[in-house]
């Protein structure tokens, strides 16, 4: 009897069973798509037993939400690179000959 | 209605400042734009330069429905856009990445395959930058993993991660496919994300030792 739960268990178990290899190619595409009803019930199935894709994924909000917030934010990046003297004197005159 | 006519009357009496003032305005700022998106100081300069002269060539397109920093600023994008186009359609070539040249996953015959293999697994990252200067480190740190994607893989990440740029956009602009996009983001992200483990990451909690 025991044996024949085994049996039964195993395909489906199977069928649900993704490697953390097919789950990064999931959780990347996440982000750019919809996934569809399978792919996300494998995702979520194995992000519930996988620690290391789980903090993959984490890793990867983390990521975004840093670069998306340096690249629209000031303040963060004031001290940083300017354009050369030369080159914003060279603009300027350009501009100013087409005034 | 009444609110419409408001707005309008609103908005045509919004007039560009003088184009004499733009470099020092907004210069350092769309410089900063195109210079995180393009890794490239000259290339960077040019396309700001041909920002300005585009915006003066327009000037009467500005209707004043966004703050002339913004319209200045989109006019940027397109620029970098079209750049971008023009490196997807020259780089057919696709160089492997450093990071990619670990085998991260266990193979076929292994017990349990596609499974992390050990000492390659996601780490815990105690240390996401807080304060402004640990923001600052963490970006440099990024823009060296960055400059080490092909170009191609850099532009579509750029684009994607920075501007969220919407993919079905992404696509068109650059003209590639669907599938062949999933898989340059996947390769840029798993490249970046390995590089900033290893390189800040890892650096920081070795210190902590």
């Amino acid at each position: 009897m025991k044996n024949l739960l085994v049996k039964m268990v195993k395909p489906i178990k199977s069928a649900f069973n993704i490697s953390c290899q097919k789950a990064t190619v999931l959780i990347s595409l996440r982000r750019d798509s919809t996934l569809n009803l399978m792919q996300a019930l494998r995702l979520k199935l194995h992000l519930s037993i996988c620690d290391a894709c789980t903090r993959f994924d984490k890793q990867l909000t983390l990521l975004h939400e840093s670069l998306h917030f340096h690249t629209h934010n000031e303040t963060v990046s004031e001290n940083e690179q300017t354009l050369p003297e030369d080159i914003k004197t060279r603009m300027k005159s350009e501009i100013s000959s087409r005034l | 209605m009444s609110n419409n006519s408001s707005e309008f009357q609103k908005n045509s009496e919004v007039k560009l400042s003088d184009p004499n003032l733009w470099v020092d305005l907004y210069g350092d700022y769309l410089y900063r734009f195109a210079r995180s998106r393009l890794r490239n100081d000259t290339i960077a300069q040019d396309l700001v330069q041909e920002t300005f002269l585009a915006a003066l060539q327009h000037q009467h397109k500005f209707i004043g429905n966004s703050s002339e920093k913004t319209w200045l600023t989109s006019i940027l994008k397109n620029k970098v856009i079209d750049y971008f186009r023009r490196v997807v359609k020259e780089n057919t070539v696709d160089p492997i990445l450093p990071y990619e040249q670990e085998q991260l996953f266990e193979n076929d015959e292994a017990e349990i395959p596609g499974h992390w293999r050990s000492g390659y697994s996601p780490s815990q990252w105690e240390n996401t930058p807080q304060h402004d200067l640990e923001k600052k480190e963490f970006w440099e740190a990024f823009q060296r993993c960055h400059e080490k994607l092909s170009e191609k893989l850099a532009v579509l990440f750029s684009l994607r991660e920075f501007d969220e740029m919407a993919t079905a956009e992404l696509c068109k602009v650059l003209d590639i496919s669907e599938s062949n996009m999933w898989v340059m983001l996947y390769r840029a992200r798993m490249h970046l994300r390995r590089c900033l483990e290893h390189t800040w990451f890892g650096k920081v909690v070795q210190k902590g030792k």
